[in-house]
């Protein structure tokens, strides 16, 4: 990918059908093997861990009626944080990588910002913004956007000279080589800082949830632990587990359909 | 056509000279070529032709205007190819039509045309990826000619190939050529690349870069129809640029 | 762990005598004009702070001057911040300690066994994507209210990015590189010590970054959701009361020990591999 696509070859994807079918067949496995182990040791300490059965009667039950409508409140707030989050973590990290002025002032702070716990704030957040929607768009935006603007700002730093030179060559103007060289090569860059942003969005959100707000997935959990109702406890940890493989998945797809050349995406 | 005029250039604090004093003068039409020892400078005149660095003095022409800027004129072909790894094999083509404003259906027909050029008509949808070296440096060479500018600037072009699919591209290149007309200077480290394409060699020197002589190869082009390298014009050149060439080595190695 | 290639920042260099990034280039490419800079920014900030912190109600903000003034009261006076601080790092060292030390041989296992990867993949994957945060009740009723949850949510949030980039490392090392050491006769357990794990190096320490960064992150969601104990704790105690400037105050400690985390690993991470570009940027973390 870096330089120049000279060595950049197809790799050949080593016999796909066999290696998938052998991984599925031990997953399968081992996942049956865990939940016979589960469900045998799990009913003896009841308080502590449920079991499978209980577990799933527990899904049957309330997925419907709580578990959905509470995750419908989580990503409206997640949404919306992340629309206000996106362009305006691209527009920084250009202006940045554009501006050395821009660059010096913001740099330091957006650095800083990037590697502290954001979730500190939210007791702060919890102040201006209450304890619902605005509060989950502001721990959205706040825990999204550094990750993008330091993303977007490395890649327009990393992109190819050689590709800047045919740009000149080809008498580019700074706007023209901007957006055909170095917005395109400071993708792969992008999408790595939405696949961080969205994931620490997550974790945001719910820690918000968690500990301020009455509604949302977050508190639902916690009330599933304060009345000891750990069998529906699992139901909503899994179901977050689920709406996290759901997102790096969609990012991953999102990214083969958006910028194919970026091929050597990592599947995790 | 294109006259590089008392050209120097230094680099560092210590202004080491590079390119001390290099005159050049192609005609139209011409196929011309810088072939030196690594160091000789001969990368860097190429570079300060294609306006991507400024010379430290001197002066570049084209058809007697001055030249040092990039221009419409002018177009380059890299050794490492440097297509765009985000843009299909056609769209790379019309890269330079799109930044000269030229509408979309009509920078599409033109990049159709030179893909065809460079026989690669079924590759348009590819990415650089899926194209092989040889194949990736015929798109290169196609995004070169499709602004039809007056001159094409190569920089090893077929330095990053292996020894099969260079001589193809070769025969290739010399083919368009001839039937296009096109003023070419072309830097190579290869002697029998030089004779094979070039109406006139010119040898260059190290510490500092400068010419040291000049060859003129009268052979009938294009040379693939015919077996060029029997002809004892063929040995008598290659010879005499070696023992140029070899003199440099040996001094470089003396003194290094 | 990622697998897209990071070119050098070296190879990116400006081009005197062109128009650079920005007008005003020349003085900001200078160190005491890039200083210069930053010392105004900082004044207007902390300026702009003092007026919008003095103007709003003291339950919402406060100015600079009062969090200047709480931050020294909590250095000095009673109640301290130290001891919530040496509280917070214990959890944060013993965490990350087991996480580190029980994810490294795990993920290279992983990463050089398929069977193990087989059936160990599909769980990492899945309790990656989830959000430490979301292990906290569960924890609360495992471990109770108290150290042993915080340290338990520490190695949840380390152990993770640490067997991926284990993983991912030995992974990395090349087949040819492999097939060398058995050419020469090594032993199944020789290979690893001497080609697999030195070169998954690079990425180990890599993952050791994230999960410092992590662990900070558990170490401070435990003390808020659960344990009411530490620096965590100190700003839910004080945000409940109102007291806004002394809740400011255990907020930038807990930033100040962010950066300063992550200024040392990647520090550390240059020394140990020199030859490695870090590229945190690219990384994936989870907080």
């Amino acid at each position: 990918m870096s330089a120049s696509g000279a060595t950049a070859k197809a790799r050949p994807s080593v016999s796909l059908g066999g290696r998938f079918g052998g991984r599925h067949v031990v997953a399968v496995l081992s996942l049956v093997v865990i939940l016979a182990l589960w469900q045998v040791f799990g009913p003896a300490q009841p308080l502590f861990a449920s079991y499978p059965s209980a577990i799933f009667a527990a899904a049957v039950s309330i997925t419907l009626p709580q578990i959905l409508p509470a995750w419908g409140t989580t990503l409206v707030g997640f949404s919306v944080g992340l629309l206000i989050a996106i362009p305006l973590a691209i527009a920084i990290g250009v202006a940045m990588g554009r501006s050395r002025l821009i660059d010096t002032v913001l740099g330091p702070y957006v650095n800083a910002l990037y590697v502290t716990p954001r979730i500190a704030l939210i007791p702060l957040l919890v102040l201006w913004f209450g304890l619902e929607f605005q509060l989950r768009v502001a721990i959205v935006v706040l825990s999204a956007i550094f990750p993008m603007i330091v993303n977007t700002y490395t890649g327009m730093r990393h992109v190819d000279r050689n590709l800047l030179d045919v740009g000149r060559v080809f008498t580019a103007t700074r706007r023209q080589r901007l957006r055909t060289i170095v917005l395109p090569g400071a993708m792969p860059y992008i999408f790595a800082g939405l696949r961080i942003g969205t994931a620490r969005a997550l974790g945001g959100i719910i820690v918000a949830e968690m500990t301020a707000s009455l509604t949302g997935i977050g508190r639902r959990l916690v009330n599933y632990g304060t009345f000891f109702e750990i069998d529906k406890m699992f139901v909503a940890i899994i179901s977050i587990g689920i709406f996290g493989l759901l997102l790096t998945r969609s990012l991953v797809v999102l990214q083969r359909r958006a910028a194919p050349w970026t091929h050597a995406v990592r599947l995790r | 056509m294109l006259r590089i005029d008392r050209l120097h250039k230094g680099f560092g604090q210590a202004e080491d000279l590079v390119v001390d004093g290099f005159d050049l003068e192609l005609q139209p039409g011409e196929f011309v070529t810088l072939i030196g020892p690594s160091g000789c400078g001969k990368t860097t005149v190429l570079r300060i032709a294609a306006g991507l660095l400024p010379p430290t003095s001197g002066m570049v022409y084209v058809d007697g205007n001055e030249s040092l800027g990039p221009s419409r004129d002018k177009a380059i072909v890299f050794q490492h190819f440097n297509l765009f790894p985000w843009r299909t094999a056609i769209d790379n083509v019309a890269y330079g039509l799109e930044i000269q404003g030229v509408p979309k259906p009509r920078r599409i027909e033109t990049a159709r045309e030179y893909l065809a050029l460079v026989g690669l008509e079924g590759h348009a949808r590819k990415y650089p990826w899926q194209l092989s070296g040889g194949q990736q440096q015929r798109v290169g060479i196609a995004r070169a000619l499709a602004i039809n500018p007056k001159l094409i600037l190569m920089d090893e072009p077929f330095g990053a190939l292996d020894a099969l699919t260079r001589e193809y591209l070769q025969g290739q290149l010399q083919r368009i050529c001839v039937e296009r007309g096109l003023t070419v200077l072309f830097v190579t480290h290869s002697i029998d690349e030089a004779i094979y394409l070039s109406d006139r060699i010119v040898v260059m020197g190290t510490r500092p870069g400068r010419i040291i002589s000049e060859f003129t190869v009268e052979m009938p082009k294009p040379r693939a129809d015919y077996n060029f390298r029997a002809l004892p014009e063929y040995g008598r050149v290659r010879g005499e640029i070696w023992g140029l060439l070899e003199q440099q080595l040996a001094r470089a190695e003396a003194t290094a | 762990m990622s697998v897209i290639s990071t070119p050098t920042p070296e190879t990116w260099r400006r081009r005197p005598g062109r128009r650079g990034r920005g007008g005003r280039g020349g003085f900001l490419r200078t160190r005491t004009g890039t200083w210069l800079v930053r010392a105004v920014t900082f004044a207007v900030v902390i300026g702009v702070w003092q007026v919008y912190g003095s103007a709003v109600n003291r339950a919402l903000f406060a100015p600079a001057s009062a969090v200047a003034a709480a931050a020294i009261d909590q250095l000095t006076g009673h109640p301290s911040i130290l001891e919530p601080l040496v509280t917070s790092f214990a959890a944060f060292f013993l965490g990350t300690g087991i996480g580190v030390l029980v994810g490294i041989p795990l993920g290279l296992l992983v990463g050089r066994s398929r069977s193990v990867e087989f059936v160990l993949d599909p769980y990492v994957t899945f309790l990656y994507v989830i959000p430490s945060v979301a292990f906290v009740p569960l924890f609360v009723l495992w471990f109770g209210f108290d150290f042993k949850f915080q340290t338990a949510l520490v190695v949840e949030s380390t152990i993770f990015p640490m067997m991926i980039n284990a993983a991912a490392g030995a992974k990395n090392v090349e087949a040819d590189l492999v097939d060398g050491g058995r050419s020469f006769g090594a032993s199944q357990w020789q290979i690893m010590r001497t080609i697999i794990l030195p070169g998954s190096l690079p990425l180990v320490f890599a993952g050791l970054r994230i999960a410092f960064s992590s662990a900070w992150v558990g170490v401070v969601v435990a003390q808020m959701t659960g344990a009411l104990t530490g620096l965590g704790g100190l700003i839910k105690i004080y945000s409940t009361t109102f007291q806004t400037a002394n809740m400011l105050v255990p907020i930038l400690v807990i930033m100040a020990v962010g950066v300063l985390i992550h200024a040392l690993t990647s520090r550390l991470l240059v020394r140990l591999t020199p030859w490695h570009q870090p590229d945190a940027e690219m990384s994936e973390e989870n907080a």
